[in-house]
């Protein structure tokens, strides 16, 4: 997964073989990295068309939708403007210089969905500019909680299933914290119960970013300004039994901003907690507990 | 002729009182230091708890594949064979909920604590 992950559950069946088989091969699919991968040959060729199997097909029409609904808030093709700015692996979060404005514009004519001609019918994929290059990394981590999830659910009681710090619960409620996106004496900013059969992701600017010149850089990118956002809001939780939608929705929410991005909650029918940098929470049909003393409901 | 007294600075009871203030000092000091809530460091291999180690015993737990250590109320891993050594760049763990993840050798270890949350997302 190019993430680190765990499944703890309850079965007399040893599952982990499975398990691990099961993300092997969704990173096989679907990872930039991975030579070979549907999206790695799509971002190696040039103008053209390729065919995609059905779960490939299903997959990306997951992720342009989502894409859509969030006006390119979740974006699954800025991986341009991800090496761009520095945030490709292997990120080192050590001496980075942003990159120069004409750099940016280069990359931004090479990012974004609408660059690619998505079929659900044809189950293809066409890429109209060179150089376009797509990165489901914003949702794969989802769509894998959520195989995951469906696989261990029918053999195990109770499961608690970890990609990346996108969480599943299986069985029963799981209590789940999230990292406080400033320094903290804290291990978790807030907490919340996930739900039997509900999937949980996290986004904020504290993941991955560097400082240069005292203002800081971060790796939630905007497609639309080619820029990383500067919304507001800091981290985002969402919740769904839909994993996918709620790692993309997690993403979107911190391009979107605390409002807009409560408005799209509501719309996917998703819940939350955004936390914006004057460190208040808003939680979107979730019950939170605050544990750090220097955030607060909003 | 007068024998002379050997002369005492302490008393019985003055040493007895060093003895208890120094104690006092050391229990204080132990308590602001010592991990708080008991909290444990779970090692899972495949999946399944292989061992609970308490962060306020200093120990070692030489596995086939790496070694994990507990000093001072963390927990790290050293010695790793695997080829990205990502579970000893993560550092020593000590708060509720963190974890270090070796992927290749599957093992996982995790801080619980009392009255915390079971994963952190």
């Amino acid at each position: 997964m190019g993430s680190d992950y765990y499944v703890t559950y309850t079965s007399s069946e040893d599952l982990s073989a499975e398990v691990s088989r099961l993300l092997s091969s969704i990173e096989e699919s679907f990872s930039a990295r991975v030579e070979g991968s549907v999206v790695s040959r799509i971002n190696a060729g040039g103008v053209g068309t390729v065919s995609l199997t059905t779960e490939e097909s299903a997959v990306l029409a997951r992720c342009f939708a989502l894409a859509e609904e969030s006006e390119g808030a979740f974006d699954p093709a800025v991986l341009p403007l991800v090496k761009a700015w520095g945030f490709d692996p292997p990120y080192l979060m050590n001496g980075e210089v942003p990159p120069a404005a004409q750099a940016i514009a280069d990359a931004k004519a090479l990012s974004g969905y609408t660059l690619f001609g998505f079929s659900k019918e044809n189950e293809t994929i066409a890429k109209t500019v060179t150089g376009a290059e797509l990165d489901l990394g914003g949702a794969i981590k989802g769509y894998a909680a959520e195989r995951v999830r469906d696989l261990v659910k029918e053999k195990a009681k109770t499961a608690l299933v970890y990609v990346g710090g996108t969480i599943a619960a299986v069985g029963k409620s799981y209590e789940i914290g999230v990292t406080p996106p400033r320094d903290s004496e804290e291990s978790f900013a807030f907490r919340f119960s996930l739900k039997a059969g509900e999937i949980c992701a996290t986004s904020g600017d504290y993941e991955r970013y560097y400082v240069y010149q005292g203002n800081r850089y971060h790796h939630i990118l905007d497609a639309n300004t080619g820029y990383p956002a500067t919304s507001g809001v800091i981290s985002a939780t969402v919740v769904s039994e839909d994993g996918l939608l709620a790692d993309a929705l997690a993403t979107a929410v911190v391009v979107l901003g605390a409002e807009k991005g409560v408005a799209l909650l509501e719309k996917c029918g998703a819940k939350g907690a955004i936390v914006t940098s004057d460190k208040k929470i808003t939680a979107v049909g979730l019950s939170v507990t605050v544990k750090d003393k220097n955030y607060e409901i909003a | 002729m007068r024998s002379l007294k050997p002369l005492r600075l302490f008393r019985i009871w003055d040493v007895v009182l060093v003895v208890l203030l120094l104690a006092l000092v050391a229990g204080a000091v132990y308590l602001a230091v010592a991990p708080k809530t008991g909290a444990n460091a779970e090692v899972y291999v495949d999946g399944e708890l292989y061992q609970t180690l308490p962060l306020n015993k200093d120990t070692v737990l030489d596995l086939d594949h790496l070694k994990i250590v507990v000093s001072g109320g963390t927990v790290r891993v050293e010695d790793a064979d695997c080829p990205d050594k990502i579970c000893e760049r993560c550092g020593a763990i000590s708060k509720a909920g963190q974890t270090i993840v070796c992927l290749p050798n599957r093992i996982v270890i995790k801080i619980s604590g009392k009255g915390e949350v079971e994963a952190i997302s």
